[in-house]
Parts: C-alpha cells; sequence; structure tokens
C-alpha cells in the first residue's frame, strides 16, 4: 500500500510538473475562441471554412440541430478523439455520459445505463460506419473493440444517440445507435503515416492518402496494423501448480489489420472495409486447457455500400444505396475444439426526406435485406447453414406547430424471416420555451429478434429452444437541454426503459447452455450532462444513476449494472489549438459479476493526454498519453464462459506515444 | 474509494485547468447562423459594387428569428468605411434599394420574388437553397460536411456590374462563368 502511494505520488508529480513545464513554454495565440459575430470577424474566409457547425444527421436520418433533434444525441468530433488519445471506439464510447464497456479479453461489449448482461453480445446496439450496419447475420455483434474494423484517424464524428431507434433503423437498434462518420475525402492530394507505441508493447500504424484525380472523382485510401503480444495475467481461481499458479503468459495477444477506401464522383459514391483480426483469449474461456495461447478468436469482416444521391438539397433528398456486410468468426480452444460462423448480408435502401407544406418534414425509407449466408458449425460435425430476408418499411414526420414546438411521429414495419413482424412507434414532443432551451419528451419501443447464435447453435454444450421468441424495451425519456452560445450545454434527463421477455443465457440441469425468454426488468435513472467552452479551455461532467430490477424472479438485473456512472473531461490549450493537455476521470459505482460471491468494488480510472498539432513541425502532431494514471486495479465482469472466472483483469498503467506526420 | 485519492485526482485535474498559464484559441465551432452571418460579412468586402453611393451600406434579409439575431450582430460593422445596416425586407422595393440582400432557406418562396426584383441591378444576392444560382442568383451558401462554403454564379455577379475579389473564387466550392 506504502508502496503503491509513493509510486502514485511520484505520478501525481511527474504530471504536475509537466504541467508547468509546458505552461512556461506557451505563447500567446493570436486568434480568439467562442464562435459569436464579433470573434468569427477576425477570421480569414480561409479559417472561416475550417469552422464547424453543431448538427447530428442520425437522430432523424436528415442533418438538424441537436437542441431540436428528437433525441439525446452526443457528438464527439475528431478532435476530442485525437485530444484524449483514444484509441479504439470502445475507448470513445467509454468517455461518453451513461455509457461503460466491459472486456473480457476477448472481445468489449457495450453497457448503457445500467444495462449489459455478462454472456450477451453487443446486439442491442446498432453501429454503423457511414450508415452502412455493422451488426452481422448470425451474431448480430456490433464490434468497437480491435475489431472494429475502421482506423479512429479517420473518424470525422461520432454521433452517439441514446434510446431506442428501431423506428428508423430497425433490428438492432433496441438501446442506442453509435454512428460513426468518416473524414471528408480531401480536395487536394494528401497523405499521413501514423505509428503508435505503448509499454504495453502495443503497437499501431497506418498510412492514408486521398485527394481529386483529374477525372473529379475523389479518393480516399487507408490501411492500419496493430500487434501486441499481451499482459501476462494472473487469475487466483487457477492458481495451482497443475495450471502454472494461476499465470497466464503470452495469452492474451491481438494482432490484425484493416483497409478503408471511400470513393465520390458527382451524385454516386462508394466506400468499403476490411479487417482480419486474431485475439488470444487467456481465460481458459469455454472449458478450454488453461495457460494454453493457442486458445483465440479470429475475426474477419468486410463491408461495402454504393450509393447514388438522387436528390439533394435543403429541402428534399433522396439517397438509394446497395450494401454489404459480411463477418467470418473462428475460436480455437485448446486442446482442439473449433467453430466457426459465415454471415454475408446484402441490401438495398432507399431512403429520403422532404420538407412538406404546413412546416412538415417527413422522412421515410424501405430496406430490404438478404441473409445469403448465414453458416455455423463446429468440428463435432454441427453444420448449420440457412438464409433469409428482411423487409423494413419506415416513415416519420415532424410537424413544426409553432415556431417552438414540434411534434415529431415515427413509424416502422420489419418482417423478418421466420415469420416473425414487429411493428415500432416512435414519437418525440420538443418544446423550445426560450432561445437555447429545449423540453423533450421521447417514446419509443423496441423490438429484437433472436439472432442465429440464439436461436440456432447447437454447437458443443448448447441446446436449442425452438420457442425463442423476440423481446422487447418500451421507453419513456424526459429531457431538458439547455445551450447557451454553443459553449454551455447542460442536459438533464429522467429515464424508464421496461425490458419485458428478454433473450437470456441459461443452463439448464444438464449443465448445457440455453437462451430463454425469461427475464424482465425495469430500469429507472436520471442523468446529467454539463459541458462548457471557455477561452482554451473545455469541460465536459456526466453523471448516470439508475436502478435496475427485476420483476417476476428476473435473477440478473443487478449482474454488470452499476448505480452510478460519472464522466470527467477537461481539455486545456496551452499554445492555442497546437498544443492540448487533456485529462479524463471515468468513475463506476461496485458491479455484481455472476458469481453471487464476488462483488468488484467501485473504479476510478484516470487519463492523461498531451498532444500537439503542427507545433514541432507543419503537418506533424505528437501526443503522449497516460493510460490509467492512478495505475487502479480493476476487473470487469466477465459471462459464464469464464467462470469459475468471475472478474476479469483490466491493464493498469500505461504510457503511450504517437506520431503522425500529415504530408 | 479513500478520501487521500480523491483529493490527489482533484488536484491533478485542476492542474490542467488552473496551473498552466492562460491562452486563447481560434474558435472551432459556431452557431450555424452567426457563422453565416460573418460569411456574409465577408461577401460584402470582397464584392465591390459599381457605385458605391448612400453613407451607409444596406444588408436586406428575408428569414426567421435566428437569422434577425445573427445578422443583427453586424450592424455597425464596416464595409469599404461604411457602416452596415440591417433591415428585414419583404416587399420588392425594400430590396431595390439595398447593397446586399440574403435570404434563407426557409424563405425560398419569397427569395423568389425578391429576386426577380433586383435581377441585373447592382445588389449582391446571397442564399442558401438548391436552384437559386440557376435563378440569377450570385453565391449560395453550402453544407459541406459539418461546415459552411458556397458556390459562386461568377456570370450573374458579371451581369449586375459588381466586381469580385479573385480570392473570394479561389475559396469558392464551385463557380460558375
Amino acid at each position: 500500500m506504502l508502496k503503491q502511494g509513493l509510486i502514485f505520488s511520484r505520478l501525481h508529480l511527474a504530471a504536475v510538473s509537466l504541467c508547468i513545464l509546458f505552461s512556461v513554454s506557451v505563447s500567446v495565440a493570436d486568434a480568439v475562441t467562442g464562435a459569436g459575430v464579433d470573434e468569427l470577424e477576425k477570421l480569414s474566409i480561409e479559417e472561416l471554412l475550417q469552422v464547424e457547425v453543431l448538427k447530428v444527421y442520425g437522430a432523424s436520418r436528415y442533418e438538424q440541430k441537436a437542441l431540436e433533434a428528437p433525441a439525446n444525441v452526443t457528438v464527439i468530433t475528431a478532435d476530442t478523439i485525437r485530444q484524449f488519445g483514444y484509441r479504439t471506439l470502445a475507448e470513445v464510447l467509454q468517455g461518453t455520459t451513461g455509457l461503460y464497456v466491459s472486456n473480457d479479453r476477448n472481445y468489449q461489449y457495450l453497457g448503457y445505463r445500467g444495462f449489459s448482461r455478462p454472456g450477451d453480445y453487443n446486439t442491442r446496439v446498432l453501429v454503423m460506419i457511414d450508415g452502412v450496419r455493422l451488426n452481422d447475420a448470425v451474431f448480430h455483434q456490433a464490434p468497437i473493440g480491435f475489431d472494429f474494423p475502421l482506423d479512429l484517424r479517420l473518424v470525422e464524428r461520432i454521433e452517439v444517440i441514446r434510446g431506442p431507434s428501431q423506428a428508423i433503423y430497425g433490428n438492432n437498434a433496441f438501446l442506442l445507435v453509435v454512428n460513426v462518420l468518416t473524414r471528408p475525402i480531401p480536395q487536394t492530394r494528401q497523405f499521413e503515416a501514423d505509428l503508435y507505441q505503448d509499454t504495453r508493447v502495443l503497437t499501431m500504424g497506418g498510412i492514408s492518402g486521398g485527394g481529386t484525380l483529374p477525372n473529379g472523382t475523389g479518393l480516399l485510401l487507408s490501411g492500419s496494423l496493430f500487434h501486441t503480444p499481451g499482459s501476462n495475467l494472473y487469475f487466483p481461481a487457477y492458481d495451482d501448480p497443475a495450471t502454472n499458479n494461476g499465470n497466464a503468459q503470452h495469452a492474451d495477444y491481438a494482432n490484425g489489420g484493416s483497409l478503408f477506401m471511400k470513393a465520390q464522383h458527382g451524385r454516386l459514391s462508394l466506400l468499403g472495409g476490411y479487417l482480419s483480426s486474431r485475439k488470444g483469449i487467456p481465460t481458459a474461456a469455454w472449458g478450454s486447457t488453461f495457460n494454453d495461447n493457442s486458445t483465440r478468436t479470429i475475426d474477419e469482416r468486410y463491408f461495402g455500400d454504393l450509393s447514388c444521391q438522387l436528390i439533394s438539397g435543403a429541402t428534399a433528398d433522396l439517397k438509394l444505396r446497395g450494401y454489404l456486410n459480411a463477418y467470418n468468426y473462428s475460436g480455437y480452444y485448446a486442446p482442439q475444439y473449433h467453430d466457426y460462423s459465415r454471415a454475408l448480408t446484402v441490401g438495398s435502401e432507399l431512403v429520403g426526406h422532404v420538407r412538406l407544406p404546413w412546416r412538415n418534414t417527413l422522412v421515410a425509407g424501405v430496406d430490404y435485406r438478404y441473409g445469403a449466408i448465414v453458416r455455423q458449425g463446429d468440428n463435432d460435425g454441427y453444420y448449420d447453414n440457412r438464409n433469409g430476408s428482411n423487409v423494413g418499411l419506415f416513415a416519420q414526420n415532424e410537424f413544426r406547430l409553432l415556431d417552438n414546438l414540434l411534434l415529431m411521429a415515427g413509424l416502422r414495419y420489419d418482417q423478418f424471416a421466420g415469420n416473425l413482424s414487429s411493428l415500432n412507434p416512435k414519437a418525440a414532443v420538443v418544446y423550445l420555451p426560450y432561445q437555447g432551451l429545449a423540453l423533450k419528451y421521447l417514446f419509443g419501443t423496441s423490438f429484437r429478434s433472436p439472432n442465429a447464435y440464439e436461436a440456432q447453435y447447437q454447437g458443443s454444450s448448447y441446446r436449442i429452444n425452438p420457442s425463442l421468441k423476440e423481446e422487447t424495451l418500451y421507453s419513456h425519456e424526459l429531457v431538458l437541454e439547455y445551450q447557451y452560445e454553443e459553449r454551455l450545454r447542460l442536459v438533464l434527463s429522467g429515464f424508464q426503459y421496461d425490458y419485458r421477455d428478454m433473450i437470456s443465457q441459461t443452463v439448464d440441469s444438464n449443465g448445457l447452455f440455453v437462451y430463454e425468454n425469461s427475464e424482465r426488468y425495469r430500469t429507472r435513472g436520471v442523468e446529467t450532462e454539463l459541458s462548457y467552452r471557455g477561452r482554451g479551455w473545455s469541460a465536459l461532467l456526466g453523471h448516470t444513476y439508475q436502478h435496475t430490477y427485476g420483476l417476476l424472479g428476473s435473477a440478473h438485473a443487478t449482474v454488470n449494472s452499476p448505480r452510478n456512472l460519472m464522466k470527467l473531461r477537461l481539455s486545456r490549450e496551452l499554445a492555442g489549438p497546437r498544443l492540448v493537455l487533456t485529462g479524463e476521470l471515468l468513475y463506476r459505482s461496485a458491479v455484481q459479476t455472476l458469481d453471487p460471491a464476488v462483488t468488484i468494488g467501485e473504479a476510478t480510472i484516470v487519463n492523461l493526454t498531451l498532444s500537439s498539432r503542427d507545433l514541432i513541425a507543419k503537418g506533424l502532431d505528437a501526443s503522449v498519453s497516460i493510460h490509467n494514471l492512478l495505475d487502479r486495479r480493476d476487473y470487469h465482469p466477465g459471462a459464464a464462459e469464464h467462470l469459475p472466472i468471475a472478474q476479469i483483469p483490466q491493464d493498469g498503467l500505461t504510457v503511450a506515444a504517437r506520431l503522425t506526420y500529415r504530408f | 474509494m479513500n478520501c487521500t485519492v480523491w483529493s490527489n485526482i482533484c488536484c491533478i485535474l485542476c492542474s490542467i485547468l488552473f496551473v498552466v498559464s492562460p491562452v486563447v484559441a481560434q474558435p472551432r465551432q459556431a452557431v450555424e447562423y452567426d457563422l453565416k452571418a460573418v460569411f456574409i460579412l465577408n461577401f460584402a468586402r470582397f464584392v465591390e459594387l459599381p457605385r458605391d453611393t448612400g453613407n451607409v451600406y444596406t444588408v436586406c434579409y428575408a428569414g426567421g428569428e435566428q437569422v434577425r439575431t445573427a445578422l443583427g450582430g453586424l450592424r455597425g460593422k464596416l464595409v469599404r468605411t461604411k457602416p452596415v445596416e440591417v433591415r428585414e425586407c419583404t416587399t420588392a422595393e425594400e430590396v431595390r434599394s439595398a447593397n446586399l440582400v440574403f435570404i434563407s432557406a426557409s424563405e425560398r418562396r419569397l427569395g423568389r420574388e425578391l429576386l426577380a426584383a433586383v435581377r441585373d441591378k447592382a445588389v449582391l444576392t446571397i442564399a442558401e437553397h438548391e436552384g437559386f444560382r440557376a435563378q440569377g442568383g450570385m453565391i449560395q451558401l453550402v453544407p459541406v460536411h459539418n461546415r459552411i462554403g458556397f458556390k459562386v454564379n461568377l456570370a450573374a455577379i458579371r451581369g449586375a456590374g459588381l466586381r469580385v475579389h479573385p480570392q473570394l473564387l479561389k475559396l469558392a466550392q464551385e463557380v460558375e462563368e
């Protein structure tokens, strides 16, 4: 304890001296912050062209002001990602109010307002890149860790749309939607090389290039690689000489790479991506041999989208798109078990919005998806291959009854394979009593059909449940949002979520995993987010208090359901935007694991990043990050496949450096 | 959590905010119409009128509350030594006496009439909606992802006898000759 304290105080000193060191050498930049007319006037037109307008797209599928959007939306910009040293989408989301991530050292799972049950995949979150769905056809899993197929350097902004958005996006938009928008194709030729290294020997690198060809086609290409041998981890549950005294050595490795391309010619745009990643599993999951580093999963994803903007304008637009999304999984579990899945979905979508008379804005679309390959199997002889289609029709109308009163109603009908269908309404009232103040009431329902894995998987130690049906969510949310000149934003939200017939993994009397519609929960909570942008600094404080309880004897309501979540993000410009110091504090209260005897205590993780842009040399970005500055020992609850390991250790203090050169 | 850790955390985070010396920074985000208002001011400065008559530079607009507030901020600013005067316009008469007219997206129907009223007159016309340049409008503000850009109808500007600074054309998304 004493030693820990000593290390901590050294770090503490180091951090403070770092601040002081940089504060001495800074010069006062010549421009001004804030963005009133007087301040903007001092900028040249070139600089004005670089100023962002804060709007959101994903809430209603057309660009609208965040304040008026019929949703509770958070936008994370490329600058925030760079300045806070985020390496994965999971880290970006972890820093977002109301969200938390559980890492079982194989995949990462997103929790939202107290809901993240170990054993569930990311099936209740829809993750998209430029509108292309990434949730696959077998597991419906949304990738957020190293399996996310896009280098974060290519992100322009990320929109997190809280609450169900099923009425526009269909299946998987059950709890929230994460819409990742890639950066625009540069007008003139631009290249970028990036290198990252940290003390856990994680190495990442990437190159990208883009520009406009002589025929007017814009093109952006990128490739990235990552590699880490992983940490050596200690698991008390295996502390026995026969299992290397509980030490899993070289079993936590990860490596892989991704490619991304985006092209635009006139109204046509094409994008595509590919990812291959390999992850060692150090937890002896699924009864595999402990400390055998041949236990691993291999993920391969590719996606593509060809879209044509048939009509474009402020008053109407219409977009036709065709897309494909594929996910191949292979799992190898020592000594000799192997299972796999293959999924390929092709789809087409026609979506548009139009401003109608009497101040109505209508968004409508039709979405057709065909699961061309939905295959699962293992080396014990299990094999299942099927296909199926899903048609969705949706319409949403926003009616501006008064200058300051908006009414929104939407409805989506989905027809799934296996004669499942769903009708999901959504409604919102947005009232703007004063300039900058909005009161919103949001209502939505969500429906999630069981994925192929839950409904059909019959591999080793699994039993299928032929009567498995869909699960539903009813949500009510009241939001008060206040915004003052883009400087101050306050969001207060009260919510109630009713989860019905939740598809839950249970273990039957023969010890086999089986999915049942067995759980019913209610979550009530309050969320607050306050952000302020001052001269040269900004701060964000987010807090979520929630209480989830099981109805009708549901058992797992409190597992991995922290009552309190807090996020504090601070950012300070030391030499204008060229040198920025950021600090992030993530607090999570205690959580219950699947083992009733094991509760994980509260955790506070502090991360610091110092990043420079164009400071050392023009085009050169350099940053240094300290992740988990306090070196707190944290654990995340694991699913049943990891038992007897109920809590999975997380990374301690990590120092990272990153260099990016743009030319 | 014990209070020593909390105090240490607070200390580190506060040091980020307060140990460092105060500096000023460049704005990177703005309210949409504040930003558009400043673009409009720049257009006024970069497009010269043939006869600089009158003591003030009159900006006339058709738009809602947000436009009124944002353009109101231009009042008193200088365009080639003349202070800017801002007023709302609803009739063709009012527009003809202006130096610059801005039509917001919500007023495109009225905009068509206003535009017709100043056709070939030395009035700089700016709007946001699609089809504006095809109707003979001069500068259209367009969304470029999360930012704002502009497209120029050079033929219309020249047709009205106005002179535009080449630098403005260089920065435009599109220039129609």
